[in-house]
């Protein structure tokens, strides 16, 4: 059964105490592009009141995990160049394997990834299942059973499977199952495509004989390194999570018929949110914000939810 | 001959503008002393690649009033919005058709505003075809239409017709050759229409008119991607201007519906004029047209990605 998911971002900063922000922003600038105005409303105060509403983030989501005790907690996120390279892009990918073996690590930091592995038990016979069943309703996902990391092997696995569970799973000894949706490399999944990629997961996972959480990474609006590095996009979070809250996710549908600059980079994984929400709304799940920081000194929109299912 | 052409054009006031100083003076006026952080791209509007924005400007300008004398068009039909000229929040159509017998609004040049006594240009409505269509689309089509009669400018608001009808007949229209028929969308203040709802419109135009015996024009006034004074003023959208512009061009405006069905700054302010293009691009398919894109030029200093484009049709081509 699916009785909780949760969606959270997956921003470097959100794992690091403050000296570190100034490299990590540094590290995703993008030459030319002036930050916004909003940046300098940030002070010293300000930050440590992020630093503190992001720890609460988590805490609260936390404590939704420690309530509902899942057998097994799948995981939506997307690559950020560490699994797969140009050499492969699925746009839906299952990790089948025992176990995840990654790095937390930032480079921006000149962090050695040996000195942050995170290790995260898997469930292999039910991620087969969930891929099987994924099949069966018409998706073409890619699965991987084996870690063969291309794109930045020295770090394993995508950091939207490796940071937010070194969170919100320390200490725990529940099994994952990561599933890539690619929100970055285009041709991307369209927002219709991953509402129903979400909707599909909610039915298979209520259908589950054991009791399942979904937790889905990334988001919202930012663009590092890119075109409007710095920006965020503060309408178009608002606009989602709204609906989300309404649990109204198929008004999301849309998000990505249009090619956008405010659309692109790291604001793709909103899908992983489209996906959360089709998916609790299966079971008539409305989303519970737990909060919204527009962090410029973060470059992103970062955002806490869940969704507490019967 | 019914609906053999349509045009599509963004109406900046910059794109009358002629020096590098009254660009610069604009850019200021709308971005710059609002403190807005610019873009990269826009320092690069100076000199010889401005002069070369500014002859493109022009030539669209150009060959979109070639295209038009060609066509010779009996009504033209113009879609635009107002920005605060004419209306304030006292009442916001969402549709509005004018009746009244004459449209006055200032010439668009050199200036950022219009001031009193600037020179006009008086437009003739074909109010008969108007009225016509009006009822046609409100009790056929189910489209709610307001209209208008008089035109009574709010006080202290600019005099006259606003520009986006303005601006593009200032260069296009012989008014005593072509009588026009003017709906307002609401293209700036939310809650605004849906694409969908402007795509609709447009087929229903072209319903309504594709059997009428003289020579009809639709023109969409405004766009492309520009928030003039707002949180991102000056940072032109391209990818979202040359997307598009695509759809229009492979006769796939439907896919436009998209637009606007979520809340963003990228999509706010100018940027919804681009429904009047979706109007434009409903009724051209309608009549088996594509869009023929001219040129577009990312004007940064006009704060505005300008659109030039137009759909021919078989029946202009043997006019």
């Amino acid at each position: 059964m699916l009785g909780l998911a949760l969606a959270v971002s997956n921003a470097p900063y959100m794992y690091r105490p403050k000296k570190d922000w100034q490299a990590i922003y540094d590290s995703q600038l993008t030459d030319g592009v002036e930050s916004p105005n909003e940046l300098a409303d940030e002070t010293e105060e300000v930050v440590d009141d992020y630093i503190l509403r992001i720890q609460e983030g988590f805490s609260t989501l936390r404590a939704q995990l420690d309530q509902y005790k899942p057998d097994v907690v799948v995981v939506l996120g997307s690559d950020d160049g560490i699994s797969f390279s140009d050499a492969q892009v699925p746009q839906f990918c299952t990790y089948t394997g025992d176990e995840v073996m990654g790095s937390t690590a930032i480079a921006a930091l000149g962090e050695d990834p040996t000195a942050h592995t995170v290790e995260l038990p898997c469930l292999p016979n039910f991620a087969w299942e969930l891929q099987t069943s994924l099949v069966h309703h018409g998706f073409d996902i890619n699965y991987m059973s084996i870690q063969n990391p291309l794109g930045r092997p020295e770090y394993g696995m995508a950091s939207a499977f490796t940071r937010p569970t070194s969170v919100l799973l320390e200490g725990s000894s529940v099994p994952v199952v990561p599933v890539f949706v690619n929100c970055r490399v285009e041709p991307t999944p369209s927002g219709h495509r991953v509402h129903d990629f979400g909707t599909a997961i909610g039915d298979i996972l209520e259908d589950a004989p054991l009791k399942a959480a979904l937790l889905t990474v990334g988001g919202l609006s930012h663009d590092p390194n890119g075109a409007r590095s710095g920006w965020i996009d503060t309408r178009l979070d608002s606009f989602v999570l709204t609906h989300l809250g309404k649990g109204d996710s198929s008004r999301l549908k849309t998000l990505f018929d249009v090619d956008s600059d405010t659309l692109s980079g790291g604001t793709g994984e909103v899908r992983t949110w489209i996906a959360a929400g089709a998916a609790a709304e299966t079971k008539g799940g409305k989303a519970t914000i737990v909060d919204y920081i527009p962090a410029h000194r973060a470059m992103t929109g970062i955002g806490f939810a869940h969704w507490t299912l019967d | 001959m019914s609906l053999g052409l349509g045009i599509g054009v963004s109406h900046a006031p910059g794109m009358y503008m002629k020096t590098e100083e009254q660009w610069d003076r604009l850019w200021h006026i709308l971005s710059v002393d609002r403190g807005i952080p610019q873009p990269a791209a826009v320092y690069e509007e100076k000199g010889e690649h401005l002069q070369e924005m500014i002859r493109r400007i022009d030539a669209g300008h150009t060959e979109l009033k070639r295209v038009y004398d060609e066509y010779d068009p009996e009504i033209l039909i113009i879609i635009g919005g107002d920005q605060v000229e004419e209306f304030d929040r006292s009442n916001v159509p969402q549709l509005m058709m004018y009746l009244g017998e004459e449209a006055v609004g200032s010439i668009p040049g050199g200036q950022m505003r219009s001031a009193e006594g600037d020179a006009t240009m008086t437009m003739s409505v074909d109010v008969d075809f108007s009225q016509w269509l009006l009822t046609k689309l409100v009790k056929q089509e189910g489209f709610d239409i307001s209209f208008s009669r008089e035109l009574k400018n709010l006080p202290g608001r600019r005099k006259g017709i606003p520009h986006a009808f303005i601006n593009p007949a200032s260069y296009l229209l012989d008014t005593e050759r072509t009588k026009v028929c003017l709906i307002f969308e609401n293209t700036y203040d939310p809650p605004s229409l849906t694409a969908k709802r402007c795509y609709e419109l447009g087929k229903a135009i072209a319903r309504l008119v594709k059997n009428d015996p003289r020579r009809i024009t639709i023109l969409g006034s405004g766009g492309l991607s520009h928030d003039p004074g707002g949180k991102r003023s000056g940072w032109v959208d391209v990818p979202l201007d040359k997307w598009f512009l695509d759809q229009l061009a492979t006769g796939n405006g439907r896919a436009t519906e998209a637009m606007y069905t979520f809340n963003s700054d990228t999509m706010v302010g100018g940027t919804g004029e681009n429904r009047a293009w979706i109007t434009v691009a409903g009724a051209m398919e309608e009549m088996g047209s594509n869009a023929t894109v001219l040129d577009y030029v990312e004007a940064r200093k006009t704060v505005t990605g300008l659109g030039f484009a137009y759909w021919p049709t078989q029946e202009a081509a043997r006019a």
